[in-house]
This record gives C-alpha cells, structure tokens and sequence, in this order.
C-alpha cells in the first residue's frame, strides 16, 4: 500500500508540545504540502468513522482536526481547565440571538469526547421518513453498519446499579405518573467508573469516544494508512470544474494565533466538521449557496430542575442512563400522548435524565439571576434534573456575516415551544410528585415555581414569551441535506455534493431532518455506510482522479514569497546558485509590453521581466509588516555594449536609483554567491548576497558592510514570476488596461476586495454585495454595498460606463471606483479621488496610493475576488 | 442501631472486573493506633463487594462527636499483597467506590495543558461580544448610509431589532459568569455545599496517584 509522500505514516501531529502519549505523537514546525488518497476534515463521530475505514481498506488517510491531541490522563476533571480544550469556542457558541447556548467538541475525536456517551439507534420511523425523502440507504445497509458502529463502540444497557439517584428520581417518577415508555440507556462505556464528568472528557477511558475506538484502531495496524493533522483548521477548499484539487489552512496554537500553513491534496475530499463549521465551510468557499446551512436543527431542550428535602447528590455517577420515551419518535404507544393532550403527531420529545458537574450546572441555574442563584446553588446536592429533548423542525440556519463569522439563526416556533411545554409540564409534575419543594426551569420571567397550580401559568410564559427562555443544544445537525435535487439539498446518498465529483460533506448535518434520539450512532452509522459506498466505488469513480500538486501559499524554494524569515534564511543557506550573472538580465525595455508581461488566466501567475520583484518574508511583526506596506523593492539588471552586467536597485516608496554591479564569487562563509556591490555614495555601503535558485526565483541577504554569515540586515527573495497576489501597482495599471468591463449582471454576488501596493497585497479589506434593484419607473439598478475594513459600511450605484464600471457613493464627488473584469471570479478596480493636489507633494503615491499624472489626482488600487452568493449572507433572524 | 454500607466495584487495568480481591475498610483515628476495623470482604465475579457495619465498630471519643467515621480502603490481592490504599471520606451513611487498578507512571516534567486557560476563556467571550457590537454596527451602517432593497432591508432591521435582546441577553451572560467565577473561587464555598468534585489530582500526568472514585452520601435514598 501507498505511503504517501514514502514518508512513516501512522501519526498524530500537533502545535503543542506534549509528552506521554499513547500514540505516536510530534509537534508540527513548519508549513506542510501533503497528499492522500482521502482527506477529511473534522474527527469528529463522522470523520474518524471515515477515516478508520477508509484507511483500513487501503486507502491512504489524512484526517485534520482543528482542535487539540487531548486523552484520559489529560481530562483533569475541572471544567474551567477542560472547556477551554475540549469544548468549540471554550464552550461560549450560541445562536445569533445568544439565548440558545450550542455545545460541540473541538479537540481529536470531536463531540464524542465530551459527550455523554448514550447510544440510540437510528429509529426505523426516521429512517422510513427520511426514505421518502429521497435518502436510498437500503435496509441492509442500515442494519449492518448499525450493528458494526454498535460493536466497535462496545455498546452495552446500563446496568441496574448504574443508575444513580439522579437517574433513578426520572425512574420513580415516570412511574408515579404512570408513563409506560421509559428504559435505561445504551452506553458505549466499558464497566464505567461513573464519576459524572462525562462533558469534559473520560480521564478513564472507559467511555468508547471515537478516538479510543475508531481512530487507536486504525493506528494500531501495523503499518497505519493514516497521518493526523491536530490543531489545523481548514478555511479553504480549492476547486475547479467540480473537482476539488486541494484545502489550505492553517495551524494554530491554542490562543489562535496561525503558525503555519497547510495544504491537503487529495482524490477525494470530505467535510466532516459538524453541523455548523461544515456548513460554514461550503458557505465561504462559494459552494452550495443557496442550500448549505437551511434547515438547521437543534433539539433544542431545557432542564427542569426539582429541589427536594432529601439529599440526591446527581453529580454522583452517570449523568445521562434512563430515557422517557413516551413523548418521543420511539415511543411504543401512543396512549400516554392522548392523555396528556399532544394533539399534533409532530411533537415530539424525549425526557432524558441528566447532571451537570458544578460549572456548567451553576449557567444551567442561571435564569433566576445572581442573587437568587447564590442561594440556589447551595442546594446542589438536593436537585433532580432531567432534560427534554425536541424534535425540532428545520428551521435554523447558518449563514455568513459580512466579517465571515458563522451566523446561526434559529427561532423555537410554536411546535417546538409546544414540545417544550409539554416536557416542562410533565417533569414539573413528576417533580411535585416527588415531594419537590420547589421547581427550577429556564424561563426568565419564572424561574421557580413553588407548586403544582403553578404549572399552566408557566407553560404560558413559555408559548407566549419565548424570549425569555434560555435553551440549550448538544445536537446540531442538519443544515447539508442528503436529497436527490441540488435546489433543497446539498449532497446525494453518497453524501457528495452535487455537481462534484470528489467533495463529500457527511457528518450530523447530512441528516434531512432531525433524528429525535440523541445523534451519535446515526451520525457514525451514516458515515459507515458513505465509507463502504466509497470503498465500494473506489476503483470506478475516485481511483482515476488526478492527484494534484498544488502547494497552495505554503512556505517552499520554489515559492519564497510564501516563506516565514527562518526559513527563508535556511533555504538561503542550504541552496545553491544555480546560474551565473547573465541569468539576472532583465528585459531590455523596462516598459512593459507584450514580450516583458504576461499573465496566465488558468494560474493567475504573472510574468514581468522589467525588473525582479523584492518580496519579504510573511512574518507578521511590527517590522516586517512595515517592510512589507513601505520597504518594497525592485531591481533590474541589463547587459549594456560590454559584456558587463549593470544593476539598479529601487525601493518603491523612494526616488533612489541605486546602481550596483553583480559578480560571481566564492565568499567566506557562503561559498559560491552572487555578489551585488553598489557604486555611488552612500550605498556602497551595501551589499546583497544573491543565490539564483531557478529562471525566476534569487534569494537574498543584505548587508551592511563586509557580507558575514548572520550578520544580516535583511533577507529576501525576488521574483519575475509571482502570484496575482503580489501583483506591482504597475502591474495593476497594465492588467487594467488590458481588461475589459464586465456586465452588470456578472456583478451580482458578494466580493472581497484586497490593496494592492508595490509590496504587497493587502489583507481583506473591503466586503461588497452586488445587487439589482428598481428605480421609480421600475428600471433596473445595480446596486453595492459595502463595508471598508470591518466597520465602514454604505451603499453605492454601480452605472455601465462605456470601458468600466463605476460606482458612486454619497461621497461620490470626491471619490468613486472604477472597475473592470480579469476572469468571472476577479476585478480589478481603482478606488478615484477627484482631482488633486495631493499629487504634487506625492508624487510616487506612497503605499497603497498610486498616482495617475494623465488624470492628475490618485487612486486605490485594487482587487476584488467573488467569495460567493447573496443568499450565503442572510442572517434572516434578529 | 445505625448502620453504615461501603460498596462498590474495582476493575483492572485492562478495565475489566477484579474478581477475588479483599477489600477492608478502617477509620483513621487521629490519635489511637492501629485504626480501628470496620469489615473485610471480597469483590465478587463483577468486581462488586459491599460491607455494613455499625457504630459499634468505631465507638471511641472522636467519633461519638459528630458520628462519622473517617473511612478509608485497603485493597489486597489474594497473596494479601496490598495494591492501593484509598483517600478518607466522611459518611453519616454510605459511601460507594469504583477504583480501578491502575497506578499511573508520574512524570514531573509532562507538559501543562491548562496554562492560559483563564485567557482562551476570555479572549472566547470577547469574540462573542465582538459577534454583537461589530456585526450592529455594520448593519445599522448598511442600513442607514445605504438604500438596499426591500427583501436586504427587512433582513436588516430584523438583526438589527435583535440587538437589544442580544445584548441584553450578552450582558446577563457575563453577570452570572462573573458572579460563578468569583463563586468558584472560593473553594471553601464548594466545600460547604459538598461538591465532591474532581476525584484526580490537577495535573494527573505529573504527580503519583490512585484511581479511586469516592462518593460519600450523607442520607439513605428515599426511593431505594
Ligand atoms: C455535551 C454533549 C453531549 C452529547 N451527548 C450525546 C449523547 O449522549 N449521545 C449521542 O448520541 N450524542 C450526544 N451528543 C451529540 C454527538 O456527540 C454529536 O451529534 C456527534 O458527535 C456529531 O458528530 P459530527 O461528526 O457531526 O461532529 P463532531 O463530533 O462535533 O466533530 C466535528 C469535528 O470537526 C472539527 N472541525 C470543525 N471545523 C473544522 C475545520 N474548519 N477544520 C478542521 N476541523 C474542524 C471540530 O473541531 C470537531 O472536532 C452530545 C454532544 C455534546 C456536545
């Protein structure tokens, strides 16, 4: 079998720094290109499921997970220690409106980490729904990869004297009112220790997460198809004509802060990464617009909390082991439903008993405010709790901001409020039943009721106040539907995206609708049968595929400009000139025209032979990134009548000239170099030692004085052939004048735009939104919005000008963009000032402003690439 | 005559049932050696072993005080060598164990996973505020500089009227959080209401330590 790339394969990486591991283990330092068969994003229930099979059939495996290595010994059983590496967001992810608190995992091995490891089969009723949806898993597939996820889980019934007080209180209970449908749970947890802190990881490892299963499994072979990528979070997927040819992102320490960069290459690629990030990702990639992220779910749920006179100490053992199923799509009768009056056959709800530990229970207590909670709190060890889980419609929805954040909106509707109440009654019930003095809930507006006649007035502030109720989740799911029509869903049965032929998202958010049973074992069930179809389809449909060689903007000798300094000095240091001094000559004419620039459409590389581009390395300290806004620099070397080589060096932001003359040596130190030796006072007190390391590429180092190993004042790399990102303002001006305007409805979308300056491109800083509206008369107008830097935001006419477009704003007399078309997906635009005196004082436009003497005043240049659709950005609920 | 129940179950290593081990339970006396024996017994083919005992068996000064022994295990193979030595709990009732027989291999120098973890708590909830006040203030600008079309306007104004719930609901967030952080602090305080919380040491990777889950219960269950 393939080891990619011939090298070990069988390994965890990771940004931390981290000792003991049961697996073999080793810290990432530098960026990484590397390829697979199979790359999966997200090592959640879905990716490691993949992942595990995939690479045991043969498959070579990459599996990228944005969060940490993290195992038993870790879990330290201390919520403010484990949430932060355990949790997405340290646990602070809500829905836009921030009363809907949403719980994921973000470490190897996914939600399953901090789960509370119950396991449901998928209901057959779901199934047959889903079924009729259009999802073709047959039966068979069904059962057997149910029964495989099962086994590999090492699923088993909670034991009789597992139940702690907590869980046997929703036991007596049910019975007391006389509910029919309630049992003890499924757990994947082996002869549990039962300590209760199942929401910040299993320092025992007994509970069978998908890392001590699925993924140790697939590690343990002995010679492993499967490389980990941890602390790497994948932002972009690059395709094209519907195959995916590679993902780029970034690895990242704890705090965020990006290290390096990252590029996958793959046959096939799947988006694993959870309900929520996998639709985020399709959004900012532009794929899926108007379908990825519709129809989110939550099972959004409350506690209720009964306060009793005698001790129950719920933290005590298992959180979550007795289930009310009476309510719920796996009830068994429906009498209990007609008894309690749940007309309507959609709602439906489970009672699941759970605790907290201490953190998280104490936020649960929250919505009496702080002093009443101070009190509350001292009862901790008197509380039954239990949960309600709803079979929540599709009606959430992840969209982008205009900052490229998630946006999850999600309004509980009446069904779901119905479902609420109805669990909130029975429990309130159950509770009073018991003995409850009093009983606690998540409605804002009251909290505590002290007794049964007390109940409809709360199920009232329920249905008809919502905005007072604080609800929670630990199962998003939907959002990317599995279906047969690329209009209402994302991917098919196979989960593939439709129109890829190589994308695959599946995780909890494939599911058409919720499931109504706690998700992991459909989750991992769905992707069992999505890998056996891969394996099964393998040699027909994915073998064939090309595998692509792409570095993306990862740090290498052929791509210098994408380097950090250190290693651009090592590769200065380690590599060789390869050409002698006439190697250096640039074009004989530095205007550009035909023979001296070129741009290629497929790769957008330019090619400009007027002179070497300087470009610095991508450090992101104070002093480079001055370098790289004002200390740009181009040199350019011609063959005069002699057979000398004559040299200029020229810093954009400056009208110097400075004239050299480069030498082949052998310098101490360096070995055989180019030496650049300056002429006129006062540079010749300069001197740059160059290494030619192909056609297009030198490397760099400037001194001061006599050159000497470290003694450095610069180092750098220079390119006559460069990525559109480095374009030159010159170049800018040149690609403008050669492109034509592009139609007003090709505009229609959203776009980002970045400055070019001679350096250096920008970071995003314009968002636009195309649009068209009606004038008065019913005419047609395009219309832009915009957002300059993450705060500036306003609204701007776009007008079809004979060679451009042009757009106006309220400022529109002082400033207005002009703008023209290099392909589909780029612009390119000048953001106009009128004219000015400004060019007088400035002539060379510093930085990002570029003088135009025809017209006599400046102007932005620019670059705007389309991200996406309209329909990704709405975020549709207040 | 009250009587006092230890039970609980002991799996191996390998986390599977350790049958036929002997268990024995003492009360640590401060002053009087040896401590006194409260029982003896066997865990049983699941691991389980439970034992009762009443007041009888710890009838000395310090305990008639309060009448909660301080008990603590000793668990020994069936060569009587001893494999582990339990923490000591305080029960007015029961107390139930689940130990699982593995010591760890301390190494003092493994790396410290939590450090800054107070800051990546903070820098999360900042990015929450941020999502609020950023987001606002761009659709309020967009709305206000801008003439967007009607179905972009009512997109709009509906984020925009969520704003104040939003913030309303960011701002109660972060009392309780301040409240609970400071409440948390206080160790003695979640002492006083008998959290018994972590049942391993802070960095168990550093440090020696057994794994035992102690669950002290000061009252018999009323459903049981
Ligand atoms: C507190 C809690 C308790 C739960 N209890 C139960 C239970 O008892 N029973 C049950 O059945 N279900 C339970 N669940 C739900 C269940 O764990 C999830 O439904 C299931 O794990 C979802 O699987 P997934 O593969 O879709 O996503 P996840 O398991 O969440 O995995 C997604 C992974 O992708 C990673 N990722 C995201 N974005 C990127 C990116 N851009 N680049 C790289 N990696 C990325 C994430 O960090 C994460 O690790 C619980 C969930 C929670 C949070």
């Amino acid at each position: 079998m393939a080891k990619a790339g011939g090298v070990q394969m069988g390994i965890i990486y990771g940004t931390e720094k981290l000792t003991d591991r049961n697996e073999k283990y080793e810290v990432i330092e530098s960026d990484i290109v590397k390829r697979a068969d199979v790359c999966i994003i997200g090592s959640g229930a879905a990716g490691a499921v993949l992942a595990k099979e995939l690479a045991e059939t043969g498959r070579s495996v990459i599996l990228i997970e944005k969060g940490g290595y993290y195992e038993g010994k870790d879990m330290n059983q201390r919520e403010l220690d484990m949430m932060p590496l355990l949790w997405k967001n340290a646990g602070f992810n809500f829905a836009d409106n921030l009363r809907i608190a949403i719980a994921q995992g973000c470490c190897l091995g996914g939600s399953t980490i901090i789960n509370d490891a119950v396991c449901f089969d998928t209901p057959q009723k779901v199934r047959d729904q889903w079924k009729d949806m259009g999802v073709n898993f047959t039966d068979e597939e069904w059962g057997y990869h149910t029964d495989r996820v099962n086994k590999i889980l090492h699923v088993t019934e909670v034991a009789e004297g597992e139940l702690n007080r907590n869980n046997l209180m929703l036991k007596v209970g049910a019975e007391k009112l006389g509910l029919r449908n309630h049992n003890k749970n499924f757990r994947n947890c082996v002869n549990c220790m039962q300590c209760g802190f199942c929401h910040i990881g299993c320092h025992y490892e007994t509970k069978q997460n998908v890392l001590v299963t699925y993924i140790h499994s697939a590690l343990s072979k002995p010679d492993p198809a499967m490389k980990i990528y941890c602390n790497c979070n994948i932002e972009k997927i690059i395709f094209r004509n519907g195959i995916v040819e590679g993902v780029q992102g970034s690895f990242i320490d704890i705090d965020r802060t990006k290290l390096y960069r990252v590029r996958i290459n793959a046959k096939i690629f799947v988006l694993s990464a959870g309900a929520i990030a996998s639709s985020k990702l399709l959004l900012q990639n532009g794929i899926a617009q108007n379908t990825a992220g519709l129809g989110l779910c939550l099972h959004p749920g409350v506690e209720v909390i009964g306060d009793f006179d005698y001790e129950i100490k719920g933290n005590q053992g298992i959180p979550m082991a007795y289930t009310v199923h009476d309510f719920g799509v796996t009830r068994n009768t429906e009498l209990t439903r007609e008894e309690y009056n749940v007309d309507d056959n959609t709602d439906e709800f489970l009672i699941e008993s759970i605790f907290l530990p201490l953190f998280q229970f104490s936020v649960a207590l929250s919505a009496g405010g702080i002093a009443e909670h101070r009190r509350l709190i001292q009862r901790f060890n008197n509380y039954a709790m239990a949960g309600i889980v709803v079979r929540d419609d599709n009606i959430g929805r992840v969209a982008l901001t205009s900052t490229g954040r998630a946006s999850v909106s999600y309004e509980p509707s009446q069904k779901e409020l119905k479902a609420i109440a109805k669990g909130v009654e029975v429990l309130a019930k159950m509770w009073f039943a018991l003995g409850a003095r009093r009983v606690i809930n998540s409605h804002r507006a009251m909290p505590i009721i002290e007794k049964e006649e007390d109940i409809p007035r709360l199920l009232e502030k329920i249905l008809g106040d919502p905005k007072n109720l604080l609800l929670g989740s630990a199962h998003p799911q939907s959002g990317n539907k599995i279906g047969n029509t690329p209009s209402d869903s994302v991917v098919d049965s196979n989960c593939r995206v439709h129109g890829f032929k190589n994308l695959f998202v599946c995780d909890a958010s494939v599911f058409p609708t919720s499931v109504g049973v706690n998700p992991q074992i459909s989750v991992m069930t769905v992707a069992s049968m999505v890998a056996s179809r891969i394996i099964k389809d393998w040699d027909n449909s994915y073998s064939n595929l090309p595998l692509s060689g792409g570095q993306g903007n990862t740090c290498s000798i052929t791509q210098p400009m994408y380097c950090p300094n250190i290693e651009l000095s090592e590769f200065f240091e380690s590599s060789k000139t390869r050409f002698d001094t006439s190697m250096l000559v640039n074009s004989q004419t530095d205007k550009l025209d035909d023979s001296n620039w070129k741009l290629d459409p497929e790769s957008l590389m330019i090619y400009n032979n007027t002179h070497w581009k300087g470009i610095y390395s991508r450090d992101s300290n104070i002093q480079n990134t001055l370098l790289l806004y004002f200390g740009g620099f181009w040199k350019r070397f011609t063959k005069g009548d002699t057979s000398d080589i004559a040299g200029t060096t020229h810093p954009f932001e400056s009208p110097v000239f400075a004239k050299n003359r480069p030498t082949e040596k052998e310098l101490e130190g360096f070995g055989k170099v180019i030496l650049l030796e300056y002429e006129d006072f006062p540079f010749n007190q300069f001197y740059d030692v160059l290494k030619i390391v192909d056609e297009n590429t030198v490397l760099g180092k400037a001194f001061l004085g006599t050159p000497r190993p470290g003694r450095e004042i610069l180092t750098f790399s220079m390119s006559r052939k460069y990525p559109f990102e480095f374009m030159t303002e010159e170049d800018h001006e040149l690609l403008y004048s050669k492109m034509k305007k592009p139609s007003l409805e090709s505009m229609v979308g959203i776009w980002t735009g970045r400055l070019i300056s001679d350096s250096m491109w920008s970071d995003t800083v314009f968002w636009f939104r195309y649009y068209f509206d009606y004038d008065d008369k019913g005419g047609k107008i395009l219309k832009n919005d915009y957002v300059f830097g993450n705060a500036l935001a306003g609204s701007a006419v776009v007008t079809d000008k004979e060679d451009h477009l042009e757009m106006r704003d309220l400022t529109g007399d002082f400033f207005h963009d002009e703008i023209r078309r290099v392909n589909d997906d780029i612009l390119v635009g000048k953001y106009y000032s009128k004219e000015s005196f400004i060019t007088r004082w400035l002539p060379q436009g510093p930085s990002f402003l570029h003088v135009d003497k025809s017209r006599g005043s400046v102007y932005l240049p620019y670059v705007l690439k389309r991200i996406g659709d309209e329909s990704a950005y709405r975020n549709r609920v207040g | 005559m009250e009587t006092f129940e230890l039970k609980g179950k002991l799996i191996s290593r390998e986390q599977v049932p350790a049958v036929g081990l002997h268990v024995e339970a003492f009360d640590k006396d401060p002053v009087l050696k040896p401590d006194d024996d409260l029982g003896k017994t066997n865990t049983d083919s699941n691991g389980f072993f439970v034992m009762r005992f009443d007041k009888s068996k710890f009838n000395d000064f310090w305990e008639t005080l309060d009448g909660t022994p301080d008990i603590y295990l000793v668990v020994r193979d069936d060569k009587e060598r001893q494999l582990l030595e339990t923490g000591e709990a305080k029960t007015k009732r029961e107390i139930e164990y689940h130990i699982r027989l593995d010591r760890n291999v301390p190494n003092p120098e493994a790396a410290d996973p939590y450090s800054g973890n107070a800051r990546r708590m903070l820098n999360m909830l900042a990015e929450v505020g941020e999502l609020i006040g950023i987001e606002n203030r761009i659709n309020l600008d967009l709305l206000n500089n801008g003439d967007p079309t009607g179905e972009i306007k009512k997109d709009l104004s509906n984020f925009i009227n969520g704003y104040e719930d939003r913030r309303n609901n960011f701002d109660q967030f972060i009392a309780i959080l301040t409240s609970l952080t400071g409440f948390l602090a206080e160790e003695s305080r979640v002492g006083n209401i008998g959290y018994d919380g972590a049942q391993v040491p802070k960095l168990p990777r550093r440090v020696p330590y057994d794994q035992v889950i102690i669950w002290p219960r000061q009252e018999e269950f009323k459903w049981a």
